[in-house]
């Protein structure tokens, strides 16, 4: 706030200070007072006005600059009715007042969303531990009855075990801080188990994998770098070309980090298009061209990655390959 | 032959797992009253227990700290949750190992075997014959007529599947399936060209016929 702001704020005090002044100025030259009688009365009365504005104004600009470094200290900005000082003035206190009830009432409305968020989180988690029994069901049940029909039942469980697993982390996403458990992690053994996972829908996609040059280990969560291979897996298997695809997994270190590339001999991204895969919703013009395309995987392994503080690459010439990059630290 | 003891309630599940588990050459019971489960288990006396989390009237983590009270069998949970935390309470309260469901029934039976063989040694392959034809999965050769010749890994595996099923018509599918199990995926035209490079080799030693292709049915030898 500066002298300007002030002023204007607080005109209609000036308006009647200088008009009382200046009616008694008037009132004073008729009672017969001379010139310099009145110059000298109005240099003090000037004087004084200046004194007490000039306190009144460094006092408000003190006390607004207090508040506000009180608000900019605080991580939750709406507390601040609740952590500052104690109103100065009657009409301060009128305003502390309306804050804290809106305050109040902001509380309530979010606490309200939240819970109903949090129940309906529960919800599809219970939910999706509930489905997970049905889908072991229909897999022993093929398992022990192998023919070609078995075998396509199996590769559309697997599917739907595919997407009620996206449905589950997307809903953990928020809390995967609470969820995980960092350990060693041998890079093999976790692509092997997606591979076995995905086995039938593979099979069936007719794909062919080279896992030789994955050796290396890997400080992580199992759990959450397999789900986020299994996207990876998934868009490659979507996306493939006319070719038989190959997928590639290979791992390699550079200096301290651990690099593992997924490069597949699929449909590639064009280049306007590469920046953007990881965006929630983006669907390319491969996944338009009648493939089921959410937009929705490629943008939980990226949220994903960041939180496990996994850097995700992404390369691709159109019509050759994609590579995928996980680089670890 | 060893023997798992299936603590699991949902009864479609129990029973496709005992099919399963049978056909894997294990000997298998299962526990179908939840209220005595723990007898039951000093009954039996397995080689193995496979214990799910939710069962009625109780959690399979209380039944595996009582167990352990006892006994030093080995555990493997099964459960629908898969979160770090039911990961956790499983390995601290005396779980061996810990698979989430749905789980993928290679990796399952993988890990069984793990399980068992803990602390005992592995059982040497032995060399597989057929009609004088020797193969050593070892050495990875094979051999007749006076020959030997080298196979590839993948060469290999495809005919150590087919000396196992000697006689009969092995699909192409399953031989794919059984690749994948053993960690080589290649897709149905990889296959041929392997089978195509064994006929190579097979005739090399003068018996090229040994591979019969049944058209749109599979390989047979």
């Amino acid at each position: 706030m500066d002298i300007r702001d002030y002023i204007s704020d607080k005109k209609i005090h000036f308006l009647t200070i200088f008009s009382g002044a200046l009616f008694f100025t008037a009132l004073l030259w008729l009672f017969g007072l001379g010139a310099g009688e009145l110059i000298l009365l109005w240099i003090c009365f000037i004087c004084m006005v200046t004194g007490i504005v000039g306190f009144d104004y460094v006092r408000l600009r003190r006390r607004l600059a207090d508040l506000q470094s009180v608000l900019d200290s605080l991580d939750q900005k709406y507390l601040l009715a609740e952590i500052a000082d104690r109103p100065q003035s009657v009409i301060e206190r009128f305003y502390f007042r309306f804050m804290r009830t809106a305050l109040k009432a902001m509380t309530d409305e979010v606490s309200a969303s939240r819970r109903l968020n949090d129940e309906y989180r529960d919800f599809v988690e219970q939910w999706i531990h509930e489905m997970k029994a049905p889908i072991t069901g229909i897999a022993l049940l093929c398992e022990n009855n192998r023919s070609d029909v078995t075998r396509k039942v199996m590769t559309e469980a697997e599917m739907i075990l595919q997407s009620v697993e996206r449905v589950l982390f997307y809903a953990r996403l928020g809390s995967v801080e609470k969820d995980y458990l960092i350990a060693e992690v041998s890079l093999k053994d976790c692509v092997l188990e997606i591979l076995a996972q995905n086995r039938q829908f593979l099979i069936q996609n007719r794909v062919c994998v080279h896992t030789e040059a994955v050796t290396h280990s890997v400080y992580s969560d199992r759990k959450w770098l397999q789900f986020m291979l299994n996207q990876i897996l998934l868009n490659s298997v979507k996306y493939q070309g006319c070719r038989p695809l190959v997928i590639e997994i290979a791992s390699r270190k550079q200096g301290n980090d651990v690099i593992l590339s997924v490069t597949d001999n699929g449909m590639g991204i064009r280049e306007s298009e590469l920046c953007r895969v990881f965006d929630k919703g983006f669907v390319g013009s491969n996944g338009r061209a009648g493939k089921h395309a959410t937009g929705i995987g490629l943008y939980l392994c990226d949220q994903l990655s960041r939180k496990l503080g996994i850097e995700l690459e992404i390369e691709s010439e159109p019509g050759e390959y994609t590579t995928v990059q996980l680089r670890f630290p | 032959m060893h023997k798992i003891l299936l603590v699991e309630d949902d009864k479609l599940i129990r029973d496709e797992l005992e099919t399963l588990l049978v056909n894997a050459g294990f000997s298998v019971r299962s526990v179908e009253d939840f209220d005595n489960t723990l007898e039951h288990i000093r009954e039996e006396m397995p080689d193995l227990l496979l214990l799910d989390i939710n069962l009625p009237g109780q959690n399979g983590y209380s039944l595996c700290a009582r167990v352990r009270r006892f006994s030093e069998v080995p555990i493997l949970f099964v459960t629908g949750r898969n979160t770090a935390m039911d990961e956790l309470q499983a390995l601290t309260l005396g779980g061996d190992d810990y698979i989430a469901k749905p789980y993928n029934i290679p990796i399952l039976l993988a890990r069984i075997e793990r399980l068992l063989k803990r602390g005992k040694g592995t059982a040497q392959p032995e060399c597989l014959e057929y009609n004088g034809i020797i193969l050593n999965p070892v050495a990875g050769t094979l051999a007749a007529n006076g020959q030997e010749r080298e196979l590839t890994r993948t060469e290999l595996k495809i005919m150590y599947y087919l000396f196992q099923h000697a006689g009969q018509i092995v699909p192409r599918l399953e031989l794919v399936e059984y690749l994948w199990d053993n960690e080589i995926h290649i897709d149905d035209n990889t296959l041929s060209v392997n089978v195509m490079r064994i006929r190579d080799k097979l005739r090399g030693m003068g018996i090229g016929e040994l591979i019969q292709t049944r058209r749109g049915m599979g390989y047979k030898i």
